[in-house]
């Protein structure tokens, strides 16, 4: 119970909040909110510690996006989504040093990098929209327009980014599985 | 020997070198050779499926980001074969057209006949003609300027249009539409509009 109320849905609902920011949604909000939080509850449900449950989240959020939104979900999505973990990775493994390392006390821990996470989305949630302007002015090939980076070199870095942070989601799974079974 | 066939064989041979490279890189994190052609080979194909593949204008360029990504791959080898050939096909459609963000505005399944300038917009969003006209409306036609704001800019349905603007039905969005895709037509080298 503690987990979900202090893990799962403050996680889902992060997911949720940085796509509404970030693709500035206007409707069907509480909507998409719920839907994100039963998908995440349900798909830890059934896909427990692998990386096959971030690809599932990741593959179910879009396609959700793409019913609930329609021509607003666009596949660069995926890549936002992918900002959305890198951010929630680094707000959880920055405290992880600090606080598992010298206490156990996994509540402060969770508390804490629900702090960081949400504070992260008040800070910028103005700025996040900023993300879709940049995936809109340069995803598509266009040599008319002078762009500060080229189209394919910009999809490349994306893809190289996405594919390597899956690698290090496995590592950290592989590390709290590590972490859960012996440490403690 | 013509210049075609020069051309030919200095790509054949950059190529080559580039897949002999790929593979070293491969062999260098200790991965299993079917492995390493496994991945390759699911990149290559299913990048010529999708069609419309991206390619860099300058070699070198090719050959390091060719390289980068296959390396992601290969580390996704380090977890699993399955992820990685999954990754591996997500991959060739990101590098190719077919991933562009236009193509994906039609999931609908709803056509429009004025796909062609919706695309223009899409692909080439501050090309000179475009913003000219827009300027041109905002100043002298400012519903016109709004209309083609959400309908060709932001992809928003007649509906949607008439709901935000307050229009009884869809009369209006759709002879401004047409007249935005009449004006267009010509500079643009768009295709007439299908009757």
């Amino acid at each position: 119970m503690l987990e979900l109320l202090l893990g799962q849905i403050p996680e889902a609902i992060y997911f949720a909040l940085f796509m509404i920011f970030t693709k500035e949604l206007k409707s069907k909000r509480v909507l998409y909110i719920v839907l994100m939080i039963a998908e995440y509850i349900l798909l830890k449900h059934f896909i427990k510690f692998s990386i096959w449950f971030q690809i599932a989240y990741t593959v179910v959020q879009f396609i959700m996006l793409k019913i609930l939104y329609k021509e607003k979900a666009q596949i660069t999505d995926i890549f936002t989504f992918a900002i959305a973990s890198l951010v929630l990775m680094l707000s959880c493994t920055l405290p992880s040093f600090i606080i598992l390392n010298n206490n156990d006390n996994y509540i402060i821990y969770a508390v804490l990098t629900r702090i960081i996470m949400f504070g992260f989305l008040f800070l910028f949630k103005d700025k996040l929209y900023k993300i879709q302007e940049v995936y809109k002015k340069i995803w598509n090939r266009n040599d008319a327009t002078k762009k500060k980076i080229k189209s394919t070199t910009f999809r490349c870095l994306n893809l190289v980014v996405f594919n390597i942070m899956f690698y290090v989601i496995n590592l950290g799974l592989i590390y709290a599985i590590y972490y859960n079974s012996f440490v403690k | 020997m013509s210049d075609k066939a020069k051309n030919l064989l200095s790509s054949l041979i950059f190529n080559i070198a580039e897949t002999i490279l790929i593979f070293l890189m491969g062999r260098l994190l200790s991965l299993p050779v079917n492995y390493i052609i496994i991945i390759m080979l699911t990149f290559m194909i299913s990048r010529g499926c999708f069609g419309k593949a991206l390619h860099f204008k300058t070699w070198y360029r090719c050959l390091v980001w060719s390289l980068l990504i296959l390396l992601s791959l290969f580390v996704l080898l380090k977890v699993d074969l399955v992820v990685s050939i999954m990754f591996a096909i997500f991959s060739a459609f990101i590098m190719t057209g077919k991933s562009n963000i236009c193509d994906m505005y039609l999931w609908t399944g709803k056509v429009s006949k004025y796909d062609a300038l919706k695309n223009f917009v899409a692909i080439s969003p501050n090309h000179p003609i475009l913003i000219e006209h827009e300027e041109y409306w905002r100043k002298n036609y400012p519903m016109r300027y709004e209309i083609f704001q959400l309908y060709f800019r932001e992809n928003q349905t007649y509906e949607y249009i008439a709901k935000l603007k307050g229009f009884d039905d869809n009369t209006i969005t759709k002879r401004e539409c047409a007249t935005i895709y009449s004006i267009l037509e010509r500079p643009l080298g768009l295709p007439p509009v299908a009757r």
